[in-house]
């Protein structure tokens, strides 16, 4: 097991944000995180990384590194530094990184980074942290069809070549099924955890507060 | 203004610019602006029981910062609405006791009282806030980027929040020796600026300001016997970020 959650609860100020949530992940588990606006998906994930106060337990198998990528619109990019700095603060050697972005890209500024570039970057920051655990905050929402495929088979390409366990957060359930194996649906509580086939109507009434239809594609 | 007096303004200027860089990447022009007139009531106090303005000054801003922090850390009010608060009611309390005479002399500043004292203290919050700078630049860079990615890194945010509102407080207690509670903001908005015309990188940026919070306080202490110190310094600070203006754009239609 690498992370264990045992009655987490989160509240700010008088209002509870999360409540009874428990559960686990597996090493070199692929999970998705589900759930409305306001749901507790993104604090579900600072009090992950520690930076909120909660209550109840969360415990990491000893030594486990955890990467977080957050939403690109909590990103400050009035910051002048370039990519290549950028990269440099964290002591990651471009050369590593060129099989997998341009290479004018590391002259450009932050602020001239279009959504998708960003997203690349903060991923790539993260992933040569080298994490036992991703935590994954909206990683596709501000993206265009073509880069969120990119995303995904970045991942994906990462993941073949050195396995860890992923937490992703996001709005559509269609977008991760492709890469997740397991899903987790926030709503202050835990609706539901469990495979994907095992995700129905019923539960994302519950998850959403009204009727949605799931539509399965033929290919 | 004698040899000292040039030095210790130069002295403070280039540390006031130099970090001032942080505070408009965060975003923080403005209330750091308003945050510098907590130190009035403080700077009251040590007139009335002869104490150096200084310490005066920084006591307040330093209290005011954690009232501050404490009441958003238990609330959801915005920033900029708490620091509103907290700069009125100390500039109604500071206002009730302090010595009309004496307000003009803390709200635009007065070289000419420094002393050989102040240039220790000059030199002493120069090295702390390069030392500082140069010591967490990372922890900066990333509490400005993006909290969440500082989380990363195990960076205590509250604890570099406070070493950033300690320098600030520091570097405005001794600005306000000098251009006073009313002008010491200009050091906190116009630098960076400046800087930002021209600067590609982060370690450009803070040579520009350094340099540029240098050479504008070296020309207004030539123009001092002529023009009251502190409002010069802010009009030749405007007067070089509208040339760098106009040259950058002049420059790139050529």
């Amino acid at each position: 097991m690498l992370l264990k959650v045992t009655n987490l609860k989160v509240k700010f100020e008088s209002k509870t944000i999360l409540e009874n949530i428990n559960f686990e992940i597996k090493e070199n588990e692929k999970v998705g995180i589900l759930g409305p606006n306001g749901g507790g998906k993104t604090t579900l994930l600072r009090a992950l990384t520690f930076q909120i106060p909660y209550e109840g337990e969360i415990i990491y198998k000893e030594g486990t590194k955890v990467s977080l990528v957050p939403q690109i619109k909590n990103i400050n990019r009035f910051l002048p530094i370039t990519v290549g700095e950028f990269f440099s603060l964290f002591k990651i050697k471009l050369t590593y990184l060129k099989d997998f972005l341009k290479e004018d890209i590391f002259k450009k500024q932050i602020a001239n980074l279009s959504d998708g570039e960003l997203q690349k970057i903060l991923i790539l920051q993260a992933i040569f942290q080298k994490p036992d655990l991703l935590l994954l905050d909206e990683p596709t929402s501000f993206l265009d069809p073509i880069n969120k495929e990119n995303i995904f088979s970045l991942l994906e390409k990462f993941y073949q070549e050195k396995p860890f366990a992923v937490l992703i957060v996001s709005h559509d359930l269609s977008i991760i099924s492709s890469f997740v194996e397991r899903v987790i649906c926030l709503n202050k509580n835990l609706i539901c955890d469990g495979f994907l086939n095992q995700i129905t109507p019923d539960i994302f009434e519950k998850l959403y507060g009204y009727k949605v239809g799931i539509y399965k594609h033929k290919h | 203004m004698d040899f000292y007096q040039a030095l210790i303004s130069i002295l403070a200027s280039v540390s006031l610019s130099v970090l001032s860089n942080f505070i408009v990447l965060r975003r923080y022009s403005l209330i750091g602006d308003a945050f510098s007139h907590v130190a009035l009531p403080g700077v009251a106090l040590a007139l009335a029981l002869s104490f150096d303005i200084f310490w005066g000054a920084l006591i307040f801003l330093i209290l005011g910062a954690i009232f501050i922090y404490l009441i958003e850390k238990k609330t959801s009010f915005y920033l900029e609405s708490l620091v509103g608060f907290v700069f009125l009611f100390s500039l109604a309390l500071g206002k009730i006791f302090i010595k009309d005479e004496e307000l003009i002399e803390s709200l635009f500043g007065n070289i000419k009282s420094t002393s050989t004292n102040d240039l220790i203290l000059a030199i002493l919050v120069l090295f702390l806030i390069l030392g500082a700078l140069f010591k967490f630049k990372k922890e900066f860079i990333l509490i400005t980027f993006s909290e969440d990615l500082a989380a990363n890194y195990r960076i205590n945010k509250h604890r570099v929040n406070f070493i950033f509102l300690f320098l600030v407080s520091l570097a405005i207690s001794l600005g306000i020796k000098i251009v006073g509670i009313l002008l010491v903001g200009s050091y906190l908005v116009i630098p960076p600026l400046f800087g930002m015309l021209f600067a590609k990188s982060l370690n450009k940026l803070i040579l520009i300001t350094g340099f540029y919070g240098f050479l504008t306080s070296f020309i207004s202490v030539l123009l001092s016997n002529y023009f009251e110190f502190g409002p010069t310094l802010v009009l030749v600070q405007s007067i070089f970020f509208f040339l760098g203006f106009l040259f950058k754009n002049l420059f790139k239609n050529i």
